[in-house]
């Protein structure tokens, strides 16, 4: 028997029938298309599903569907704002805080929640809050300056569409 | 991958008809950090999965007459950010801070943890040396269950087919005593518990002597076991005089570990005799501290 459930996803409302063992990374990725949130381990560990579920970073694979009935969800795709890419993407682009671009996502939607949290963590505040998110390729170090360069205020400003000048 | 029912009733009375309707099938759900992976991987069959998300009383936690009450779906997040639970119950804010990541400590609850009764859940041995007790819901009506009591082997629980936990309540600490919990992992975060050491100690008016003492085992043994030797190496000694080698010893003898892929039995022998005596020092320095400032 199906559930159903009304979520708003990045801004829009949308209201669905789901199978119980539906997780909200499936909703998100097969109902919704929204294929920014990746499944990576699908155990908790590795935080590539990471999504913002009202306003708190949660793991999308831990978390049924039926459970963010009534919720606010913001995904990677809708962290972007005003026209340009959040403090943390511009972050990540400028300092080249990517290889593979799998983990990246849970990545940006995680270190957003950790700056919101945190204005101005330390070092060891953003190992610790990026913790339950696993990269195999960068070694973490670019992803930390990237962090600290959001923190500091000193992203670039860089349009969400870069053929169109959004200034 | 398994199927089953999904309800979530929106009050007591409601989860109470859904557990007279399903019976034994009804399967609770809180966090589900463990719960949602169990039944993907088919390790936990489950035939109707009741949420509690709905149930208003069982969010949040608050302090009132001198009772700290954390209901079932707070989160270990909030639980271990609190600054009344810092100050009330500190074991059991250090304790769920070390659960998963920042976006599991979201989700999981520490009811949940507790439930999901795993030897190595530091949540149990932090509210062992509390003298917590959960308050559990059923068709017979409400009861308390002594944490110490709740966890009857790794994922056993003294939990009749149809109850679910609904609050977790703390005797808020008394004055002249501090609480600690500390683990050791090989990682600082995103681990799970090689070893863990809950302890509770209460002190003389001077804070110099040891009156009263809980020491709780994590890792070490099928549940979370007081170790009543550590216990009495350090109750009525005054804390200069204590005996730290016997205190470790105390700690490794009340053990019963097992070698698994985190560690040996005797790396675990080992290790408690060095973090028993670690957290009883963390929890008297905490105790001298709530003394000085009259708490």
């Amino acid at each position: 028997m199906s559930v159903s459930i009304s979520m708003t996803v990045n801004g829009w409302l949308h209201e669905a029938a789901v199978e119980p063992r539906a997780r909200l990374l499936d909703f998100l990725r097969e109902d919704l298309g929204l294929t920014g949130t990746k499944e990576g381990c699908g155990t908790g560990d590795c935080g590539s599903c990471t999504v913002l579920l009202d306003g708190k970073p949660v793991n999308s694979c831990l978390t049924l569907a039926a459970e963010a009935d009534g919720a606010s969800v913001t995904t990677v795709e809708g962290i972007a704002a005003d026209g340009y890419l959040n403090p943390v993407q511009a972050a990540f682009v400028d300092a080249g805080a990517t290889q593979c671009g799998f983990c990246t996502p849970g990545f940006i939607v995680m270190a957003t929640a950790l700056l919101d949290d945190i204005p101005n963590p330390t070092e060891e505040e953003i190992r610790y809050g990026l913790a339950g998110n696993l990269c195999r390729c960068t070694g973490y170090d670019k992803i930390i300056r990237a962090v600290q360069t959001a923190a500091a205020g000193d992203s670039p400003r860089i349009p969400l569409r870069p053929n169109s000048d959004a200034s | 991958m398994s199927r089953y029912e999904y309800v979530a009733p929106s009050t007591i009375d409601e989860a109470k008809d859904v557990v007279a309707e399903y019976g034994d099938d009804v399967t609770p759900l809180a966090g589900g950090t463990d719960l949602i992976v169990q039944t993907r991987e088919r390790s936990r069959p489950v035939r109707v999965l009741m949420a509690l998300r709905r149930l208003q009383a069982l969010g949040g936690h608050e302090l009132q007459d001198g009772i700290l009450r954390v209901g079932a779906m707070a989160s270990a997040y909030e639980v271990a950010r609190s600054p009344t639970v810092q100050q009330v119950a500190a074991a059991l804010a250090d304790s769920a801070e070390l659960i998963g990541s920042i976006q599991i400590m979201h989700r999981a609850t520490v009811a949940g943890n507790v439930c999901n009764a795993a030897p190595s859940a530091d949540t149990g041995a932090a509210l062992v040396v509390l003298d917590a007790e959960a308050v559990v819901v059923g068709p017979e009506g409400t009861r308390p269950i002594p944490i110490h009591d709740l966890i009857q082997g790794p994922g056993q629980t003294a939990l009749a087919p149809g109850e679910f936990v609904q609050d977790i309540v703390v005797p808020v600490a008394p004055p002249n005593s501090g609480s600690a919990y500390e683990r050791h992992t090989p990682r600082k975060e995103m681990d799970i518990a090689v070893v863990g050491v809950g302890a509770f100690v209460r002190l003389d008016e001077a804070a110099e002597k040891i009156e009263e003492a809980r020491v709780a085992l994590c890792a070490v043994a099928p549940i979370w076991p007081r170790s009543l030797k550590a216990e009495g190496a350090i109750v009525d000694v005054r804390i200069t005089s204590i005996d730290w080698h016997d205190v470790g010893q105390g700690a490794a003898a009340d053990a019963s570990p097992i070698s698994d892929l985190r560690g040996s039995a005797s790396m675990r022998t080992e290790l408690l005799k060095v973090y028993a005596p670690r957290v009883i020092k963390l929890a008297i320095a905490r105790a001298q501290q709530n003394s000085r400032n009259g708490a």
